[in-house]
């Protein structure tokens, strides 16, 4: 058996813990159903089933995922993990479901009901697949916690209650937005329905009809998969396994290709697919540790050629040239067939964007070249709303609204605008790596004589 | 076993490294010594492939902990000097886990787990929770957890720190037993008179740097002094003569030498001296404690040649 799904076991289960945990659902179900009429029992036990299911598994099994590897911080044994032979797979099953294993017990018995009270009304399929459903939304929330843990535990931090709240909330969010995007929630139904009121029966994937119903499987069997692959590839990094350079450029696709693909068109799908991506790297810019000892050493590994500058290489920098192919396939689809849109978009749109995209990494280099890198990501990020939304609404009371693309894209602004960004962005991000260059220079000098 | 080659290691304001090359070999015991912020965890943690080094290498059994920091794993055990247990497990599965995340499964595991609570000295302890145990008895346990795997190398960061004098002493005794099982050891203390016990050679640092050439090997020269008990005119160039011998100071009493090849070497030495017709009073090794090596190291900043580090010759 997995050691680490072992241990988690020992840790979680025991008699009594399985036994409390039987009992109190078992006296919530039986509340319930004394307290609902003979007619509505069945439907009363799942709708309760479901919604403790929802809690049980989407918010404190979120909590429990994410807490796997923030608790080793804390209690001084996450460098004892480290240090073993467990591969970076194992671990990540390992905390995926040995953290959350009791959470899964509780989870499974509602899920039992669920299925129950559906079957009464339905058929033993369709309470099957609603189950099958609830389990890939359970673990698709889950990898998200652990995913968004490993991130935050790679940027030194992790042991407060504060992170504890983000990795649940990151998890909710994803067992939320899995259910709405494979059609469960309620902004899933309104997608279903077509203008006159009527249920639509299928939905276009970058021009295949697909029914709903194989849409939501597939989209929440990637997303589970993309997850997955997240958090196995944080914990590849934590522990020090090659990392492989295909994984980061996967992690942005998968998600804009399924999304994007949902577009009316071709040139829709791709600006789908270019913001998708352009917004992953800025995430990744954020969140992703900005260290000038590990930039000096991929430096120096790139200059003398010596082994091992891919661990040191930062994914932003991949993100930055999967964005370029992106806005590139985006030219030329908006160069050859402008007029699908309704309204025509100009070719350049994806490189005015990515302009802006030089200079989102620019400003968060140089603020994290600075004296107080802690801040560095809240002045960078203080730095990009204000040429954002200052610099346009200060171009507004001129009424000069007309050189907003010289902060901002503006996506049907036309040719014009387009080069002004693009010119802009490229501008501001020189003057940016400027200033981040002789901040490097400065740590440098102070390094050397230290 | 453990070879160090010009290791550099940053922090983003202060380099904590500069250019640490050293050799251990397995048997040897390295005291790593020096006053706090003189890079002496960061150096272990480097050693265990925790840390990269910005330049340099580190291999342990040959294997380059850059390009294989996994492997390196296997083959080391650490302890730092703050570690943590898992609490609400027992003895037994706290080092269970420990011997399966690394390879040990089975029968064999629970061989390893057996083997260990009868070095720490916790057989009968088996069942109880780690939160049950006493400082002491967590250390025992951290540190039976680093042995589990029986390591190639054993990296040990402050490991008596808290520990009564007893428990330092069954430390001692362990660590000595585990170099004889043929370890490659290095440990971190602040107390030296506790390291003196078990370790065959020093390493001294201050700013990230070794002090001197690095550790004096246990099968290296050794400080002998003779008195003799008729003065002789004929000592300081007779003794001056002999094969491998390096005077320090003499005269017509006696002196003080260095003298390579071991206790061989002395053996050979004292026969050659009575043969010759000195009247040999005293021939004995002096032994200098690691703590004046220490603080003469620190104070003239090059490690005296040929200082013994310990009480084990």
């Amino acid at each position: 058996m997995n050691p680490e799904f072992k241990r988690n076991l020992w840790l979680e289960i025991s008699p009594t813990r399985l036994m409390l945990m039987a009992v109190v659902l078992g006296v919530i179900f039986a509340i319930t159903w004394f307290a609902a009429g003979d007619a509505d029992r069945p439907a009363a036990l799942a709708g309760i089933a479901e919604g403790l299911f929802g809690v049980i598994v989407g918010l404190w099994g979120s909590f429990k995922a994410g807490r796997s590897v923030a608790d080793e911080i804390r209690e001084r044994t996450w460098d004892f993990q480290r240090l073993s032979a467990l591969s970076p797979m194992a671990m990540t099953l390992g905390k995926l479901f040995g953290a959350t294993s009791y959470v899964w017990f509780g989870g499974l018995i509602c899920l039992g009901v669920a299925m129950f009270g559906h079957a009464a009304g339905q058929d033993w399929a369709t309470a099957a697949e609603m189950a099958g459903k609830l389990v890939l939304l359970g673990v698709f929330a889950h990898a998200v916690a652990l995913a968004v843990s490993l991130a935050v535990v790679r940027r030194g931090r992790g042991r407060d209650r504060v992170d504890a709240f983000v990795f649940t909330i990151a998890g909710i969010v994803a067992f939320q937005s899995g259910s709405e995007l494979s059609g469960g929630g309620m902004v899933g139904t309104v997608r279903r329905m077509s203008a006159d009121g009527d249920a639509m029966q299928a939905t276009q994937w970058w021009g295949v009809s697909l029914p709903w119903e194989t849409w939501g499987y597939i989209s929440l069997g990637v997303l589970v998969v993309w997850a997955f692959l997240t958090a196995w590839r944080l914990m590849r990094v934590e522990l020090q396994a090659p990392a492989n350079p295909l994984w980061y450029p996967l992690f942005l696709l998968a998600p804009a290709l399924l999304l994007g693909g949902l577009a009316d068109n071709t040139l829709g799908r791709l600006i789908s697919v270019y913001a998708i991506v352009h917004g992953l790297v800025l995430a990744t810019l954020l969140v992703e540790p900005k260290d000038f000892v590990a930039w000096r050493a991929l430096g120096a590994r790139l200059r003398t050629g010596a082994k091992g500058a891919g661990r040191y290489w930062p994914s932003a920098f991949s993100g930055l040239i999967v964005a370029f192919l992106a806005a590139c396939a985006l030219a030329v689809v908006a160069f050859v067939a402008p007029g699908v849109q309704e309204k025509p978009v100009s070719w350049l749109v994806g490189f005015a964007a990515f302009a802006f995209l030089l200079r989102e990494t620019a400003i968060f280099a140089f603020f994290h070249l600075g004296a107080n890198q802690r801040r560095g990501d809240f002045a960078a990020l203080l730095t990009i709303a204000l040429l954002c939304f200052a610099g346009p609404a200060v171009l507004g009371i001129a009424n000069l609204d007309a050189a907003n693309g010289l902060f901002i894209v503006q996506p049907e602004a036309g040719l014009t605008s387009h080069l002004l960004s693009i010119a802009s962005g490229l501008v501001q991000a020189a003057m940016f790596a400027v200033m981040a260059q002789a901040r490097w220079r400065g740590r440098e000098k102070a390094l050397a004589t230290a | 076993m453990i070879e160090v080659e010009d290791v550099v290691y940053d922090y983003p304001t202060k380099r904590a490294l500069r250019g640490v090359r050293f050799k251990a070999e397995r048997g040897q015991v390295l005291a790593l010594v020096g006053p706090n912020g003189a890079g002496k965890t960061t150096l272990l943690r480097c050693l265990a492939a925790l840390d990269r080094p910005f330049s340099g290498a580190v291999r342990i059994d040959g294997i380059d902990t850059q390009d294989d920091p996994r492997r390196v794993h296997e083959k080391v055990g650490y302890l730092p000097d703050f570690y943590g247990l898992y609490d609400e497990l027992t003895v037994e599965q706290n080092l269970l886990y420990a011997a399966n995340a690394r390879r040990v499964t089975g029968a064999k595991a629970r061989e390893a787990m057996k083997r260990t609570v009868e070095r720490i000295g916790l057989a009968d302890r088996v069942k109880s929770r780690a939160s049950e145990l006493s400082r002491g008895l967590r250390q025992r346990l951290a540190i039976g957890q680093t042995i589990v795997h029986e390591p190639a190398a054993l990296l040990l960061d402050e490991p008596a720190a808290g520990l009564d004098p007893e428990a330092r002493r069954s430390l001692s005794a362990l660590i000595t037993s585990l170099a004889k099982g043929g370890m490659a050891i290095i440990v971190s203390s602040h107390i030296l008179a506790e390291l003196e016990d078990y370790s065959t050679a020093m390493l001294v640092m201050r700013d990230g740097a070794l002090i001197g050439d690095g550790p004096v090997s246990a099968g290296g020269a050794v400080r002998v002094r003779i008195t003799l008990a008729r003065t002789d005119q004929r000592f300081p160039a007779s003794i001056a003569a002999q094969a491998g011998v390096k005077v320090e100071n003499a005269d017509a009493s006696g002196g003080l030498i260095t003298l390579d090849g071991g206790a061989e070497g002395n053996a050979t030495l004292l026969r050659a001296l009575v043969l010759d017709n000195f009247h040999v009073a005293t021939f004995a090794e002096e032994r200098v404690s690691l703590e004046a090596a220490y603080m003469a190291a620190q104070s003239s900043g090059v490690m005296a040649s040929g200082v013994q580090a310990g009480g084990r010759a």
